[in-house]
């Protein structure tokens, strides 16, 4: 009987050693967490890095015959959105057309509803040209993105990937970036000559303003990472983001590449 | 119990490091708009008792010098002269053109003591504040331009770290001096701004498509062969441009042309027929021995080699149209890879010296146009659109540019051709060559060093 007791009293002991150490451990291991996120310090084998996702869509080009347009003819197209703004330009005032006035009381019924239906035809035949031609507006727009946006999502038949159809509010909303920041991304001559490329890490507001922006990976020149910065700067505000987002775009999940 | 407690540590230990697991997105913003380097050559200062054409040829060289950098024009802002911001000495006021905005700054000085002339050259990174380049010696009224283009050259060297096109030659076939009646076409050769032309055969026959070698010393081409009118045969010549001798290489039945130097300097690529169908051989020029580098029932012509001589690129009919292909040119057939699948006929494809793309002439819309196209058949654009009939595009050494023939049609029996210099993405600098009759089949030749 006592010997019972003495090995359930050694079990007991063991159990709370082991469980005291345990907790010991775990109770370090949350404590050197703790200090670690407090001084924002990253252990290279501990940490897991963020997986770094790139905004791109595919696309697939068919080329079914030689290209109309030259390079240049390409490069000087207007964009489309801008293109869109010259269309909202207030209509020329209108020539008085040379035509015989009419006499009064010379109208015949006839005559009237002869003049009605070629006017309306008129009608039907301005209004034909003027799809057509904002179609062809709107092919040419897209043509532009597409050969010149580069690693622009832009639409496509693709054969693997997101289609322009599935996209959601946040590639949608990616797809907006380099438009609104590449005007603003110069360098000088020496500093394109040279292959360096880095990425900005952003912090934006839900109405787009910058909140914070960070080298994230530096290019190892001084001056390009000062100009890349300078030119997210320069960029605010951003588009506003959609509610969908606003968590993923106020922590800062946007990297923005330059040039990749 | 250990089991639990090892997977509570777990599920404790690994929320903690995985809290940015949400993920980051890259957005590639692409490439930046490059500000131009704005280079400023003074106008000349001549000192001591410089004569009126001394100080014109003086001038000539520092104009000479802007029109160089200006063909770069997507990279230099070549600033007009502005004697007001003159500096007299050679050392600029670096203050004055910071504020300008400059970033290089360039002066020549012809100074004459007694009757010997000598010249100093100098130029400054306006940013670094320092000289970045000095020249000087005897000056030779009649090697200025041979002068202007080597200062040209030893500047844009230290500025882009590439060498340029200014000490670059052009050869090329020209009719000057044949009529109606006889056609004559002869080999031709001119400094790369279209000055300093000058024949270099005189066969008194029709030249076809030359090859340069990659010093620069020789010129393979095809020689139409002609008995009492009748065209014989298209022979193959080997031409040293120091001595101006010619010799023949191959006169085997049928075609002998379309050669090319491979880097090596001692083989070409070049089209036999020999009597059947023309397929691509390797030649040597010591030995003469062949081999057959394309093997095929359809046509093969027109090769054209990458820089380090790895891929060659090709015109076939073997898909029923003349298409653009590319293969390894270290054995028969190997790795052949079509290019080109739209275009009513093509023609004439040359590899970008870094062989990664191809530029090449395509018929549309009544006439040829150039075209572009990367080494893997990707990213086809076009260059040239209402300009005539545009043909035989060929790259410069440093591939930024395109030299080609454009012909525009004066009358029904009387057409002009030409050869224009324009820019890798279509942006036409202008013509070469005018008034020198109809000139074609431009090739370029390296600067001799």
């Amino acid at each position: 009987m006592m010997k019972a007791n003495t090995e359930s009293n050694e079990v007991f002991n063991y159990f709370v050693v082991s469980l005291a150490l345990h907790v010991g451990i775990i109770g370090s291991i949350l404590l050197v967490s703790w200090v670690l996120t407090i001084l924002n310090i990253q252990i290279p084998l501990l940490a897991n890095k963020p997986k770094i996702n790139i905004a791109q869509n595919a696309v697939r080009v068919d080329i079914v015959s030689m290209p109309k347009m030259t390079l240049k003819e390409l490069e000087n197209a207007v964009p489309s959105g801008e293109e869109g703004k010259e269309e909202e330009k207030p209509p020329a005032p209108t020539p008085a057309p040379l035509k015989e006035e009419p006499k009064e009381n010379e109208e015949s019924f006839i005559k009237e509803k002869k003049q009605k239906n070629f006017s309306e035809m008129l009608k039907e035949m301005s209004k034909k040209k003027l799809e057509k031609k904002d179609k062809l507006k709107g092919m040419k727009g897209e043509l532009n993105q597409l050969l010149l946006a580069g690693n622009k999502i832009s639409k496509g038949t693709s054969t693997t990937g997101i289609t322009a159809e599935q996209q959601d509010a946040l590639s949608a909303y990616w797809s907006r970036l380099p438009d609104h920041v590449r005007p603003f991304w110069r360098l000088p001559g020496y500093l394109s000559r040279q292959d360096l490329k880095c990425r900005v890490r952003v912090y934006l507001s839900q109405n787009g303003d910058i909140l914070k922006t960070i080298i994230y990976e530096s290019s190892g020149n001084e001056e390009y990472d000062r100009l890349a910065l300078q030119a997210v700067r320069a960029a605010a505000p951003f588009p506003e983001s959609p509610n969908e987002i606003r968590e993923q775009v106020l922590a800062g999940n946007i990297l923005l590449g330059f040039p990749l | 119990m250990k089991l639990f407690l090892s997977f509570f540590i777990f599920s404790i230990f690994f929320p903690i490091y995985g809290a940015e697991g949400d993920g980051l997105t890259v957005v590639a913003i692409g490439k930046a708009q490059v500000d131009r380097d704005k280079i400023y050559f003074q106008d000349p200062t001549l000192v001591g008792a410089i004569t009126e054409k001394e100080r014109k040829i003086a001038y000539e060289l520092t104009t000479l010098l802007r029109n160089d950098f200006a063909f770069y024009q997507k990279r230099f802002h070549i600033l007009p002269p502005m004697p007001s911001l003159s500096s007299q000495g050679l050392t600029p006021r670096f203050t004055d053109w910071e504020a300008k905005s400059v970033d290089y700054f360039s002066h020549f000085i012809l100074e004459k003591k007694g009757n010997v002339l000598q010249y100093s050259f100098e130029s400054f990174s306006i940013k670094d504040k320092k000289s970045i380049l000095t020249r000087g010696g005897a000056f030779d009224l009649t090697l200025v331009r041979f002068l202007g283009h080597r200062l040209a050259a030893d500047l844009y060297k230290i500025i882009v770290d590439k060498e340029a096109i200014f000490g670059s030659r052009l050869v090329f076939v020209c009719d000057q001096s044949g009529s109606l009646r006889k056609p004559i076409k002869e080999l031709c050769m001119m400094d790369f701004d279209g000055n300093n032309a000058r024949r270099l055969t005189y066969h008194n026959s029709t030249v076809l498509s030359p090859g340069v070698s990659p010093d620069g010393k020789r010129i393979v081409y095809s020689l139409i062969k002609e008995d009492q009118g009748k065209v014989k045969n298209i022979n193959l010549y080997l031409l040293d441009v120091q001595s101006g001798q010619a010799k023949l290489i191959s006169n085997k039945i049928g075609i002998n042309s379309g050669a090319v130097f491979l880097p090596d300097g001692e083989n070409i690529a070049v089209t036999f027929s020999m009597g059947e169908n023309a397929d691509i051989y390797i030649m040597n020029l010591a030995s003469g021995a062949l081999r057959k580098i394309t093997n095929h029932f359809s046509i093969d012509v027109d090769p054209s080699l990458s820089a380090d001589g790895k891929i060659m690129t090709f015109l076939s009919g073997r898909s029923g149209n003349a298409m653009i292909y590319t293969l390894d040119p270290s054995a028969t057939e190997k790795d052949v890879k079509r290019i080109s699948y739209v275009g009513q006929f093509n023609a004439t494809p040359r590899f970008s010296p870094q062989g990664s793309e191809i530029v090449f002439a395509s018929w549309l819309d009544e006439c040829f146009d150039l075209f572009r196209i990367n080494a893997d058949g990707t990213g086809l654009v076009r260059l040239t659109k209402n300009f005539g009939s545009n043909e035989d595009p060929v790259y410069s050494n440093d591939g930024e540019f395109i030299v080609f023939t454009s012909q525009r049609i004066l009358s029904s029996v009387k057409a002009v051709q030409n050869l224009y210099i324009m820019d890798r993405d279509g942006e036409i600098m202008g013509p070469l060559t005018k008034n020198f009759g109809n000139c074609t089949s431009p090739r370029w030749i390296n600067p001799l060093k």
